[in-house]
C-alpha cells in the first residue's frame, strides 16, 4: 500500500455515481396508474315495456345523446333502435349526431320493448327514457322509466303483492342466447327465494313478465335482486295499486345501487302525502342504519330515525313525511353492519279521488352531464329538478336542449344553479321560459369542475283533472369517460 | 538356449538391460546381440558387454533381426528372445525353463511383464485379439500386480520380450513374419504356434520390466516408417487377414470396411484427421497388396493343424472388450473426470495448486473413502442438504410452474417439434425463429429420457449445489487456501440472483449460476495463454460452452461478447496478444454462429434477447444492483452481499495483484451498468430482470474478493495494528458472514413462491375436452396483477408452454390485442368479443386474484359473452360469436373482412355466419362446399406470406382479413383444401444451425493426444496430479 489505491476510489466512485444516476431513474412504462379513461363506444339499453292501449295508455320514449364535451372531435355514430322481439322490426330514430333529443318514439306500437343500441360519439351520452301516461283505470298515473343496459344484476326497491297491488317483474334478454336468472326476494317480514324463480330461463329476444304475487304473495315492502346466472338481463318493476275505491297510482320502480353501507337517495320531492323511504337489508346479519336527511334548509336526523333496526332479510320503511312537508330532500342512508339496499316512495296527496305515487331509488353522484330527454312544460305539468350535494358546496349547469321536430317557445339560456354545502336546491324548469308557455324540451345538467358531488332527481308531476300525475327520475350522468386498464401480455398468466 | 538381444536406439535402457541379464541365474549357452542401426551408441554399448554385435541397416525389423542373429550360433533347444528396453529378473530364465521342461507341449513362453518405471504396474500376462484386431492385454489400465494374475494359463500369444521359443517350432512356423517388422508380430507369432498344435503359455514367476520403447513411442520404428498407430492398425488387419479361414474371411472383410469407414468419421469428427486416414491407411495396405496376403495365408494354412474354432477360448471375447472399455469409463469417472490442468497457467495464479485433486489419479483401497472426504464433496453435499431443505414445498409430483417458470410439454419430442417448426401457435401465432433455449431443453431433455419436467428440475433445483461445484472449480484454480475457495463457492452458490432464480423459476439465470465460473476461468485461461500453444480447440471449446449456456440464456451472450471484446482489445492494444485478441473474438462470434437464426433476429430485434415473464420489480433501488441484488422474488435483503462488495473492493488495494483485480471489476462495472439499464427498461409493457449482468458482476467481483482475501493475514500481520487491520477485520466478517446469512434466509423463507408444484390444469375439465375437439381454439386467460394492471395471455387449452414462452407476436399484433383486451375489461361497449371471435378464442378465463372480482362484473355485462362458470378457481366466459381457427367468410362478411381492419360486429355476424372447417392436424385437407363468390377464407392466425392455400391443387390468392388475419379468396367451386406454411425457410436455417455447431464441436475436441506410441505411459497421467513418482521419470516425456 506504498501507492495510493486510485483504482480503489475510481471503482467506488463509479459505483457512487451509478447508484445516484440509477436512484433517478426511473421505468417509463406507462405504468402511471392501472388504468386509463376513455370513451364509450357502444351502448345498449332496454326499455323493458311500451304498454299502448288506445285512449287510456300512451307510451312515449324520448331518446338523446348529450352533448360532446369541449374540444372533443366527432367520430360519428349512429342510433338503431328495434322492439324487442324475435323479428326485431326497425323503430326510426331522428337522432343522428351528438346533442340531440328525439321525443315520442315507440308511440302506436302495442306491447313490446325497444332495444336502443348507439354507436361511436352518440353511444357515450345516450339517454332514453320512457314514460307511460294512463288517463283511467288500473294504469292511470304517470309511470316513468330510464331505460337501462342489459346487466347481470339488478337490484330493486319497491313493489308490493298486498291485496290491491299488482307488481310485474319484467325480465328481458336482447342477445342471442338465452339468458338465466335466479330472484331473490326480501319482504317487511323475510327473504325468499321460491323455488319457481330460479333458473327463469328468458329466451334470446324475447321478455317474461312474472307477476310477483304468483312468487310471494301478499307481502309489502319488496325488494328484488335479480341476478343472471348465464347471460345478461334487462329488467323493470311495474308497480299499480288500486283500492277499492279508487286508482292509488301506477309507477316503474327504478333500478337501485346494489348493498352498500352507505347510499344516498334523493329526489324526495316536497308537498303533502306519503314519503318513505325503504331500507333493505339483503345481508345475514342484522344492521342497525341512521337517516340523514339533506333539505333545502339543511341536514338533519329526523327523530328517531338515528338507529333503526334492520333485521337480516327485511325491509323496513322510514316515513319521512313530516320533513317534505316543507322542503325536498335526500336521504343518506349509514349502515353500521351489514350493507344496505334503499329506495324511496312518494304518494302524492293533491285534491281529488284519485292518488298516484312515484319511486326514486339510491343513486351514484353525477359522474358528468347528466341528460334528461323527456321534460314538459305546460300549464298542469311542472318538471323539477331535485338537486342535493351532500358532501360539499356544488355547482351545476342546466342547459336546454331542443328537441327535434318541437318547435314551442324558445328556452332562455342555460342557468347555473349553486348547491351550499349539505343543501338540497330545486329548479323549477318553467323558469326557462316566460309563464304560461308550452313547450317539450331536454335539459343536461352539468356539474361544473370543482363542484361537489351532486345527487339529482327530476320530478314530473301533472296536476290531473281527477288528481295529480307523478313520476321521479332519478338522474345519472351517462358515463362518457370508463376506466379501461392497462394492460399487458404475460405468458405467465396462461399457466397453472 | 540361444538369446538373441536386438537393439535399436535402446541406450536408455541398455546399461540397465544388460547388467540385468548378467545378474541371471541362468547364464544362455550363447547370447547374439544385434544392432539394428542405433545413432546412440547402442552398439558400441553392446560390444562392451557381449564383444560381437551384428550391425545391420537402420530400418531392418526385430523379427529379421532374429533370423539374421540365428544364421552366426550353432542350432540350440530353445531361443530367448530380448528387446533393448528389458530389464529380466535373475530368476526370469529359470522360470521359464522349468516350466518348459514342466509342460513339453509348450512350445513359446512368455514372461509376467511389469512397467519399466514403475515395477507396481502390470504391462502383460500374455496378448490376443478380438474378431477386428483389438490387441487385448486383459488387463485394466494401470492395474496394480497384486499376484491376481499369478497363474500359469495358455494364451494365444506372449510378447517378444523375454519370450523363451522352442526353436523346432520356431523355424517349423517360419519365426517372426518379415512382413511385421514391428507391432502385432509377436500376435502372429504365437497364433502360428497355437494353430500349430503348440501351446503358448504365460509364466507369472518369469518376471521382465518392460520399457515398450516402441509402443510408448519414446523410439522411432525405422523398421517401417509412419505413425504407430498407424503402423499397428495395419499390422492387425494383416494379421487378422493372414490367419482367417476362407469362409470366416467373408465376413471379416466387410466388417473390416464397415469398422474403418464409423471409426474414420469419428476421427473426422474429432479433428482426428490423421488418425482417420491411418485407418485407412491400414485396410489399404493389407487389401492392396493381395498377393502377400495370399503368401501369408499358404504359409500359415501350412503348419495349421489345428481348426480356428479349438482357438477360440484364447481369444478376447466381446465381454473381455466391454470390460475393459468399463475399466477405461471408470478410470475417466474416477479421476480424468476433472478437468484438472496445469495450475501454474491459471487465472491470476496465487500459488501452487494443492491438495484437492492429489488422491485422485490413486485408484485402490480407500479411495470412495477420500472421495467423500474431499472437501469440494463436502461442500457439496452441504449445499445439497441446505437446498434439499430449502426446496422442501418444491419436491413431490406435478410440475414446476409460476413466477417465469412455464410448465413443459410432455416430451422431449415435443419441444424438438416445436423448435423445428416455422410456425409458433402462441397467441396469434408468429413466424419468428423459435429462442435457442427450446432446442437446449429439448437435447437436455432427451438425456434426461426425453421427460422436460425432469430437465427443468434438474436445472433449476440443482443449480444451487451445482453452482456450488463449479464455482470450487474455479476457485480452486485461483486460491490455495480451502476456507477462501469454500466461502466463494457458497457465496456464489447463495447470491440473491441464485435463490431467487429458484424462487421465481429462471432457468436461464439457474443455467448461468452454473456454468458462468467455469465459462470464466476458461476465458481467462484463453486470454492469458496463446491459443497457438495451448490449441486453438480451447478457443472453441468455450465458444462452445459459451453457446450451450448462451442457448439457456441468450441475454448472457451480448455482456459476454462484450467483455471478451474488450478483453481480447485490451490484449492486443497493451500486451500484444494478437493471437489471444484473435481467440477472445472468436468466442464473442461463436454463441452467435450456434444460435443461428435465432441470433441474427435477436440482433436486428434486441428485445428479443428478453425472453418470457421476467418477474422484476418495478422500481428496483439502484444499490440493490450494486449489493449484487437484483431484485425479484426470492432475494433476499440487499444488504447482505455488501460485506462481499467491499471485499472485492479491497482487491483493488493489494499491490501484487492489482492488475488482476482491476480486471474483475472492469468486467463487474461493466455488467453492473447493463444491469442498471436493464433494471430501467420495460419490453412490451414487462420490467426486464437484470439478473444475468449482476450474476456476471457477482462473479467478476467475488474474484476480486479472493484476490483480497489470499494472504491477507500475512500482508496485515507486516504492519501494527491500526485502522487497516480493524476495518480489513469487519469487511471480512461481514464477507465471511453473507453466505452464512443468506443459507439461513433462504432455508427460512423457503424456495418456492412464487414457483409451486402443481398437477392443476389452468382449464376446467370440460373446456379443455371441448378444446381438445376443435384444435386450434384459443383461451384468454386474465389475471389481474399486484400493480393494478391486468395481465394476459392468450393460449391454446394446454396454456403457455415452456417452447413459445420466449416467443412474441409483431408489435402491431401485440398493440392490437393489448387494445381488444383492455376494451374487453372495460365496459365501454366496444366489441371486443367479437374481436376475440376473430382470433379463434371460444373462452375468457378470469383468474381469481385481488381485483378479479370487480372484473368479473364487468365481463359479466359485456356484450358477447356469456358466463359458463361461477364461484369457482378460474371464471370462464364463452365468446358467443362463432370462433374457429378456420373459417369460410360469406360474401358479405368477406367484403367486411376486407375492407375493414376493425372487427366485425355482433349483428353482422348474426346475419352473416361464418362457416368453420375442422383445422385439424397439420396436413389435413377439409372439404370446402360449394358457394357463392366473393367467400374468403380466414386463418385465425397472422397474415404472414409463407402461408398457402389450394382448393383442388389450384392455390389461392391471399388476402388479409379484418388487417390482421392471413385469408384466401375461395372461388364460387369447392374442393380439397390444402393449407400449409412453407417451412423451407426454416429448415434451411436449421441445417445451417446444424452444420455450424457441429463445426464448432468438432474444431472443440480436443483431438487425438498428442501421444507419440500406441498406449500412454502408465504413469503419463500421474503428471498432471503433481504426485512425485519415486522412479526415473526422465524418459516418461509426454506433451
Amino acid at each position: 500500500m506504498s501507492r495510493p489505491p486510485v483504482g480503489t476510489l475510481a471503482i467506488a466512485i463509479v459505483l457512487l455515481v451509478g447508484t445516484a444516476v440509477g436512484a433517478s431513474v426511473h421505468r417509463d412504462d406507462g405504468r402511471r396508474g392501472s388504468s386509463s379513461q376513455v370513451e364509450v363506444v357502444g351502448a345498449t339499453v332496454v326499455c323493458p315495456d311500451l304498454r299502448q292501449a288506445k285512449d287510456l295508455l300512451a307510451t312515449r320514449v324520448s331518446v338523446g345523446s348529450g352533448l360532446l364535451p369541449e374540444g372533443r372531435a366527432s367520430t360519428g355514430g349512429a342510433i338503431d333502435a328495434r322492439r324487442l322481439t324475435q323479428e326485431g322490426t326497425s323503430v326510426d330514430v331522428p337522432v343522428t349526431k351528438a346533442g340531440q333529443v328525439a321525443v315520442g318514439l315507440g308511440t302506436g306500437t302495442t306491447k313490446d320493448g325497444l332495444v336502443v343500441s348507439a354507436t361511436g360519439d352518440l353511444a357515450a351520452g345516450l339517454e332514453v327514457e320512457q314514460v307511460t301516461r294512463g288517463e283511467r283505470g288500473l294504469n292511470r298515473g304517470l309511470a316513468g322509466l330510464r331505460c337501462e343496459p342489459p346487466k347481470p344484476d339488478v337490484w330493486f326497491e319497491g313493489g308490493s303483492t298486498m291485496l290491491g297491488n299488482e307488481t310485474t317483474l319484467v325480465l328481458a334478454n336482447v342477445d342471442d342466447t338465452p339468458t338465466t336468472v335466479n330472484i331473490t326476494i326480501f319482504t317487511a317480514k323475510h327473504d325468499l327465494e321460491p323455488a319457481q324463480a330460479q333458473g327463469i330461463v328468458v329466451r334470446p329476444h324475447t321478455r317474461e313478465q312474472i307477476a310477483l304475487d304468483t312468487l310471494a304473495p301478499d307481502e309489502d315492502l319488496l325488494a328484488l335482486h335479480v341476478q343472471s346466472t348465464r347471460g345478461r338481463i334487462a329488467a323493470g318493476l311495474r308497480h299499480a295499486l288500486k283500492t277499492v275505491r279508487a286508482t292509488e297510482g301506477v309507477d316503474w320502480v327504478p333500478q337501485t345501487q346494489p348493498p352498500a353501507r352507505q347510499v344516498i337517495v334523493p329526489g324526495f320531492a316536497s308537498g303533502r302525502g306519503l314519503r318513505a323511504l325503504y331500507v333493505t337489508n339483503p345481508g345475514s346479519d342484522d344492521t342497525t342504519v341512521s337517516v340523514k336527511v339533506t333539505t333545502e334548509d339543511g341536514e338533519f336526523v329526523p327523530s328517531g330515525d338515528d338507529a333503526i333496526d334492520v333485521p337480516h332479510g327485511r325491509t323496513v320503511s322510514v316515513r319521512l313525511d313530516d320533513v317534505t312537508l316543507d322542503s325536498a330532500l335526500a336521504a343518506t342512508v349509514t349502515s353500521d353492519g351489514a350493507p344496505v339496499v334503499a329506495g324511496g316512495f312518494a304518494k302524492d296527496y293533491q285534491e281529488g279521488p284519485v292518488r298516484e305515487f312515484a319511486y326514486t331509488a339510491a343513486a351514484l353522484p353525477l359522474s358528468g352531464p347528466a341528460l334528461v330527454t323527456d321534460v314538459v312544460i305546460d300549464r298542469p305539468t311542472e318538471s323539477t329538478l331535485i338537486l342535493t350535494a351532500p358532501d360539499g358546496p356544488a355547482t351545476v349547469t342546466v342547459i336546454p336542449v331542443p328537441v327535434i321536430g318541437q318547435s314551442g317557445a324558445k328556452p332562455s339560456g342555460a342557468k347555473t344553479v349553486k348547491i351550499a354545502a349539505g343543501r338540497t336546491a330545486i329548479l323549477k324548469l318553467s323558469t326557462f321560459f316566460r309563464p304560461g308557455a308550452n313547450a317539450q324540451l331536454a335539459v343536461e345538467v352539468r356539474p361544473e369542475p370543482g363542484s361537489g358531488p351532486v345527487y339529482a332527481a327530476r320530478y314530473l308531476r301533472e296536476h290531473g283533472a281527477h288528481g295529480p300525475l307523478t313520476t321521479l327520475l332519478v338522474l345519472e350522468g351517462p358515463a362518457q369517460l370508463v376506466s379501461r386498464p392497462v394492460v399487458f401480455s404475460d405468458p405467465q398468466v396462461g399457466t397453472p | 538356449v540361444t538369446a538373441v538381444l536386438v537393439a535399436h536406439d535402446g541406450a536408455g535402457w541398455l546399461p540397465e538391460a544388460i547388467e540385468a541379464l548378467g545378474r541371471s541365474t541362468r547364464i544362455p549357452a550363447h547370447v547374439v546381440c544385434v544392432d539394428t542401426g542405433s545413432t546412440d551408441g547402442s552398439a558400441e554399448l553392446l560390444e562392451q558387454a557381449f564383444g560381437d554385435v551384428i550391425r545391420l541397416p537402420r530400418g531392418t525389423g526385430y523379427g529379421a533381426a532374429v533370423d539374421e542373429a540365428l544364421h552366426h550360433v550353432p542350432a540350440a533347444t530353445w531361443l530367448w528372445l530380448l528387446h533393448d528396453d528389458v530389464a529380466v529378473e535373475p530368476t526370469t530364465l529359470q522360470a521359464l525353463l522349468e516350466e518348459a521342461e514342466a509342460s513339453p507341449s509348450v512350445a513359446l513362453l512368455g514372461p509376467k511383464v511389469r512397467d519399466w518405471n514403475d515395477p507396481r504396474y502390470l504391462v502383460e500376462i500374455g496378448i490376443t485379439t478380438d474378431a477386428v484386431g483389438h490387441r487385448e492385454t486383459g488387463l485394466e489400465r494401470r492395474e496394480y500386480d497384486q499376484g491376481q494374475h499369478d497363474a500359469i494359463k495358455d494364451v494365444l500369444a506372449v510378447g517378444t520380450a523375454a519370450a523363451l521359443v522352442r526353436r523346432s517350432v520356431w523355424d517349423a512356423v517360419g519365426g517372426l513374419d518379415p512382413h511385421l517388422p514391428v507391432f502385432r508380430d509377436d500376435l502372429d507369432l504365437g497364433w502360428k504356434v497355437n494353430a500349430a498344435g503348440h501351446r503358448v503359455a504365460v509364466v507369472p514367476t518369469a518376471l521382465v520390466r518392460h520399457a515398450r520403447a516402441a509402443t510408448t513411442g519414446h523410439r522411432e520404428t525405422d523398421a517401417a516408417p509412419g505413425r504407430a498407430t498407424g503402423i499397428d492398425r495395419q499390422h492387425a488387419v494383416y494379421v487378422l487377414l493372414a490367419h482367417a479361414s476362407v469362409f470366416r474371411l467373408l465376413g471379416l472383410v466387410p466388417r473390416l470396411l464397415l469398422g474403418t469407414v464409423l471409426r474414420s468419421l469419428f476421427l473426422l469428427l474429432t479433428r482426428q484427421v490423421v488418425d482417420a486416414g491411418d485407418e485407412w491407411r491400414a485396410l489399404l495396405g493389407s487389401f492392396g497388396r493381395p498377393g502377400v496376403v495370399h503368401r501369408a495365408r499358404r504359409d500359415r494354412a501350412r503348419t495349421r493343424t489345428v481348426s480356428q474354432r479349438k482357438l477360440r477360448p484364447l481369444f478376447a471375447s466381446r465381454t473381455v472388450r466391454m470390460r475393459a472399455r468399463m475399466g477405461a469409463l471408470s478410470d475417466w469417472l474416477s479421476g480424468g473426470g476433472v478437468p484438472v490442468s496445469d495450475p501454474n497457467r491459471a487465472l491470476g495464479d496465487l500459488g501452487p495448486d494443492s491438495e484437492d485433486f492429489e488422491d485422485l489419479a490413486m485408484g485402490g483401497t480407500g479411495a470412495l473413502r477420500r472421495l467423500l472426504l474431499r472437501p469440494g464433496v463436502l461442500l457439496t453435499a452441504g449445499l445439497g442438504l441446505v437446498t434439499l431443505l430449502a426446496e422442501r414445498s418444491l419436491l413431490g409430483s406435478g410440475t414446476l410452474g409460476g413466477g417465469a417458470l412455464t410448465p413443459t410439454p410432455g416430451g422431449a419430442s415435443d419441444l424438438w417439434r416445436s423448435y423445428a417448426g416455422a410456425w409458433h401457435d402462441t397467441s396469434v401465432g408468429t413466424g419468428q425463429a423459435a429462442p435457442p433455449g427450446t432446442a437446449a431443453f429439448a437435447a437436455l431433455s432427451t438425456l434426461l429420457l426425453g421427460k422436460p419436467g425432469l430437465a427443468v428440475d434438474t436445472l433449476l433445483l440443482a443449480s444451487v449445489p451445482l453452482a456450488g461445484v463449479s464455482a470450487y472449480l474455479a476457485a480452486s484454480r485461483m486460491v490455495r487456501h480451502l476456507y477462501l475457495r469454500l466461502w466463494a463457492a457458497a457465496t456464489w452458490a447463495l447470491l440473491p440472483a441464485a435463490t431467487g432464480a429458484i424462487a421465481a423459476g429462471r432457468l436461464d439465470a439457474a443455467a448461468v449460476q452454473i456454468a458462468l465460473p467455469l465459462l470464466v476461468l476458461a476465458a481467462g485461461r484463453l486470454l492469458t495463454d496463446d491459443p497457438r500453444v495451448e490449441g486453438w480447440w480451447r478457443a472453441w471449446a468455450l465458444g462452445l460452452g459459451l453457446g450451450v449456456t448462451c442457448a439457456f440464456a441468450p441475454q448472457l451472450w451480448p455482456l459476454a461478447a462484450a467483455v471478451l471484446l474488450v478483453g481480447g482489445v485490451v490484449n492486443l492494444a497493451v500486451r500484444g496478444g494478437r493471437r489471444q485478441g484473435v481467440a477472445a473474438l472468436l468466442v464473442a462470434v461463436v454463441p452467435g454462429a450456434m444460435l443461428y437464426p435465432w441470433s441474427l433476429g435477436a440482433l436486428a430485434h434486441p428485445s428479443r434477447f428478453v425472453i418470457g415473464a421476467q418477474v422484476a420489480d418495478a422500481d428496483l433501488p439502484a444499490w440493490h444492483l450494486v449489493a449484487l441484488s437484483p431484485g425479484g422474488p426470492g432475494a433476499p435483503a440487499a444488504f447482505l452481499m455488501v460485506g462481499v462488495v467491499l471485499a472485492g473492493l479491497a482487491g483493488t488495494v493489494r499491490v501484487d495483484f492489482r492488475r488482476l483485480a482491476q480486471v474483475c471489476w472492469g468486467i463487474a462495472l461493466l455488467s453492473l451498468g447493463l444491469a442498471l439499464l436493464l433494471s430501467r427498461v420495460t419490453v412490451q409493457g414487462q420490467p426486464v430482470w437484470p439478473g444475468l449482468a449482476v450474476q456476471v458482476a457477482a462473479l467478476a467481483i467475488l474474484a476480486a474478493a479472493l484476490v483480497a482475501a489470499s494472504g491477507a493475514r500475512t500482508r496485515l500481520a507486516r504492519s501494527s495494528f491500526g485502522w487497516r487491520q480493524l476495518l480489513a477485520g469487519i469487511v471480512a466478517t461481514a464477507a465471511a458472514l453473507a453466505p452464512v446469512a443468506a443459507g439461513c434466509v433462504w432455508l427460512v423463507r423457503g424456495a418456492d413462491d412464487p414457483v409451486h408444484r402443481t398437477d392443476q390444469a389452468v382449464l376446467p375439465a370440460f373446456a379443455r375436452a371441448e378444446l381438445a375437439a376443435q384444435p386450434g381454439l384459443r383461451v384468454l386467460v386474465l389475471r389481474p396483477g399486484a400493480d393494478g394492471r391486468l395481465g394476459y395471455a392468450l393460449t391454446t387449452a394446454d396454456g403457455s408452454t415452456l417452447d413459445v414462452a420466449g416467443l412474441r407476436v409483431t408489435s402491431a399484433q401485440s398493440a392490437a390485442l393489448d387494445g381488444i383486451v383492455a376494451d374487453l375489461a372495460s365496459p365501454r361497449g366496444s366489441n371486443a368479443a367479437e374481436a376475440l371471435s376473430t382470433r379463434a378464442v371460444r373462452y375468457v378465463a378470469l383468474r381469481s386474484a385481488p381485483g378479479s372480482a370487480a372484473l368479473e362484473s364487468v365481463l359479466d355485462a359485456q356484450s358477447g359473452l356469456v358466463r359458463r362458470t361461477r364461484a369457482s378457481r378460474i371464471e370462464l366466459w364463452q365468446v358467443l360469436a362463432p370462433s374457429a381457427r378456420l373459417q369460410v367468410l360469406p360474401r358479405e362478411l368477406a367484403a367486411a373482412a376486407i375492407a375493414s381492419n376493425k372487427a366485425p360486429t355482433s349483428e353482422l355476424l348474426v346475419s352473416n355466419p361464418p362457416t368453420a372447417l375442422p383445422a385439424g392436424p397439420e396436413g389435413a385437407h377439409p372439404q370446402v362446399s360449394h358457394g357463392t363468390d366473393g367467400r374468403l377464407l380466414v386463418l385465425a392466425d397472422a397474415a404472414d406470406e409463407h402461408w398457402k392455400a389450394s382448393i383442388d391443387g389450384t392455390s389461392l390468392p391471399r388476402q388479409k382479413a379484418w388487417g390482421w388475419a392471413q385469408a384466401f379468396v375461395l372461388p364460387a367451386s369447392g374442393g380439397r383444401l390444402t393449407l400449409s406454411y412453407d417451412q423451407t425457410g426454416r429448415h434451411v436455417g436449421l441445417v445451417v444451425q446444424g452444420i455450424l455447431v457441429l463445426l464448432v464441436a468438432v474444431l472443440s475436441a480436443p483431438g487425438a493426444r498428442r501421444r507419440r506410441g500406441l498406449e500412454d505411459d502408465v504413469d503419463a497421467d500421474d503428471e498432471e496430479s503433481g504426485h512425485d513418482e519415486p522412479h526415473g521419470r526422465t524418459l516418461a516425456v509426454t506433451t
